[in-house]
């Protein structure tokens, strides 16, 4: 069985009389250790499909069941609980809370997570920060960070507690090319190397040309589902 | 809740401009309450301290008849044994006098003005009360200097007399027929109780019963025994000390009213809720302002941190998580306003305590009330804990709504937030 399962997935949203349907009955499987970009034009429904493959918004109607469990059943605190352990985010500004540390941002999904002791915490910490390549700088705050630094620092963050999923945003859309490309074959390393599932959007034509898997959306749909 | 406090801390401090602004409203709301708590409290303990060595003394002991008639001082109802009451206290170690109190007319063959005389006794009278360390002209009463008064100095002004010249003291005798007597005025009094000055006059046992035509009783006619007890730390405990020498009094003269300092000085001492009340509105006013500035503070941290709530959230953060987040960020800034307002407080009490506040020149607005030259404040760790937790408690609620704003986010309006 995939690790995510969307069934006829829809998201209508509803501003006064007037109804948005920003995603039109979506199917999609996504088995554990792919590394899958969503692709499609702004206002095709990526975001959405994003937010919902996250737990952060709750399908119109259709069916999800990831790792075996139906989700559509949960309720908000329930989306919050999977959420907290089995799904990471990165994001496109990076979103690093400015007032903790390199270790103390990492540290964050795990100390909310509240499954280790200080201990294991603090090892796996120092582990995910050197697998990123920020050894050493553990005790920056992210404003003495370059944008490429910081973004390492995301993905440390929603590597550490080992996810089901890390659903990333347009992760390299603030990144010059040569920075994009470092991150890139970060998470394409860390996902050869550790078989975790990265699901992308993006409009940038170097993730998909790493991507072994691109999902078109377009008006809400599935449109091209194309493997490498 | 560790990470929560780190955050919270951080942003605190982060936002350093407005963690001030608002911190230092809350010190002057606490800092004020204290200083005007102490200040009360000193005006308190002055008015109550004036009446101890200047009107009512600390204790006094009448007849439960005399105490039920006390409007109109009666001299029908002496003690029935003054000698034997005096050697109860001072067989104690209580210093205590004899008087008698009655109403008078003082003239000066021209005016008359209604007194309230005290028949004393020179020298004990000097262990219990501090007239004779107020006397601004002349001297004090003497056993060897018959047929003397000594009156307040705004009476005498308002009679045109001075030390050395003669008045006409009128009275009604025990058996209610008025009598009068010339007596020379020894000396004149100026001291913190207004209505000494204005209507008091002193005069010595044997001159009051001669005047009065008092009968026999034994160990002297009297009304009274005033008593004066050591002095205590504060008002409070002066009260309380009081009511426990009273009661310990009791049994051994049970002939007599034993009333404490509190039962004596009541009508004042009722006032002082009043003020307090007062004293508490301003505090109140005050931190209510400083409430408006944590709950700006707070919204704006919540404004400026809409993304950085969204990304908790999508880490699995519930809303109560995201709620206490905030709630933290308004107890630490109540935290600093109390911690800060507090030491404020006790630097303004220090200053009281030590150095105190002349209300020498607001004599003519202070009325009747026994307060003159330079109020001390009062050290009152009560009121500097009241006033660091209603700062708590104000920053507190305060901090509810940003907070319930900050948990009602949507974690997908959060992130698209720009």
């Amino acid at each position: 069985m995939a690790a995510l399962h969307l069934e006829k997935v829809t998201k209508v949203y509803r501003k006064g009389d007037n109804e948005v349907r920003a995603l039109g009955g979506v199917d999609l499987d996504i088995e554990a250790g792919e590394f899958l970009t969503i692709v499609g034009p702004s206002g095709s429904g990526k975001t959405t499909l994003l937010n919902i493959l996250g737990c952060l918004d709750s399908p119109t109607e259709g069916r999800m069941i990831y790792d075996g469990q139906e989700l559509r059943s949960l309720g908000e605190k329930g989306l919050s609980a999977y959420r907290r352990d089995r799904i990471s985010f990165v994001f496109q500004s990076y979103n690093l809370i400015p007032v903790l540390t390199v270790r103390e941002n990492v540290e964050l999904a795990l100390v909310i997570e509240r499954k280790l002791s200080n201990g294991d915490i603090r090892a796996r910490v120092i582990e995910m920060i050197a697998a990123v390549g920020l050894a050493g700088k553990e005790d920056r705050y992210p404003r003495e960070l370059s944008g490429g630094q910081e973004q390492r620092v995301a993905i440390a963050r929603a590597l550490v507690k080992q996810p089901l999923v890390v659903l990333a945003d347009e992760p390299t859309a603030n990144l010059d090319s040569h920075t994009a490309e470092d991150i890139v074959e970060l998470m394409r390393k860390i996902n050869a190397d550790r078989g975790t599932t990265f699901v992308f959007s993006t409009h940038d034509r170097l993730m998909m040309e790493h991507a072994r898997r691109i999902v078109t959306i377009r008006d809400g749909l599935v449109t091209a589902d194309e493997r490498k | 809740m560790g990470t929560l406090w780190k955050i919270a801390l951080r942003n605190t401090l982060r936002h350093r401009r407005r963690t001030i602004i608002t911190a230092v409203v809350m010190m002057a709301g606490i800092s004020v309450f204290i200083l005007f708590d102490s200040m009360l409290a000193g005006m308190d303990r002055m008015a109550v301290d004036n009446m101890v060595d200047y009107t009512t003394s600390s204790l006094k002991l009448r007849t439960p008849a005399y105490v039920d008639d006390i409007a109109a001082t009666p001299l029908d109802k002496p003690l029935p044994d003054t000698a034997g009451a005096l050697a109860v206290l001072r067989g104690r170690g209580i210093a205590a006098a004899p008087r008698i109190r009655f109403v008078a007319l003082a003239s000066n063959y021209n005016d008359e003005i209604p007194v309230i005389a005290d028949a004393v006794d020179p020298s004990s009278d000097t262990k219990v009360f501090k007239l004779s360390s107020k006397i601004v002209s002349g001297a004090w009463l003497s056993s060897s200097t018959p047929k003397s008064v000594v009156m307040g100095y705004l009476l005498a002004k308002e009679l045109g007399l001075k030390v050395g010249d003669t008045v006409l003291v009128s009275a009604q005798t025990v058996n209610d027929v008025t009598n009068a007597d010339e007596y020379n005025i020894a000396g004149l009094v100026d001291t913190p109780a207004p209505e000494v000055n204005s209507s008091g006059l002193y005069i010595s046992l044997g001159d009051a019963r001669a005047l009065l035509v008092t009968p026999y009783v034994p160990g002297g006619f009297t009304t009274e025994i005033d008593a004066a007890l050591p002095r205590d730390s504060s008002l409070n405990a002066a009260l309380i000390s009081g009511e426990k020498a009273a009661a310990a009094l009791g049994p051994a003269l049970p002939a007599l009213r034993v009333d404490p300092i509190g039962y004596l000085a009541q009508s004042y001492l009722s006032l002082r809720n009043t003020k307090a009340k007062y004293s508490f509105i301003l505090v109140f006013v005050v931190l209510v302002i400083a409430a408006v500035g944590i709950v700006n503070t707070i919204l704006m941290s919540v404004y400026s941190r809409i993304r950085e709530i969204g990304v908790l959230r999508a880490y699995g953060m519930t809303r109560g998580d995201i709620s206490r987040l905030f709630t933290l960020e308004g107890l630490i800034l109540g935290f600093i306003g109390s911690v800060l307002g507090v030491a404020l407080g006790a630097l303004f009490d220090l200053f009281m305590v030590l150095k105190g506040l002349s209300i020498t020149s607001f004599a003519s607005v202070m009325g009747s009330l026994p307060l003159s030259g330079v109020i001390y404040g009062e050290w009152n760790p009560r009121a500097m804990i009241i006033g660091f937790f209603f700062g708590i408690v104000v920053s507190l609620i305060a901090a509810l709504v940003p907070a319930r704003k900050a948990a009602k986010l949507e974690p997908t309006s959060a992130l698209r937030f720009q």
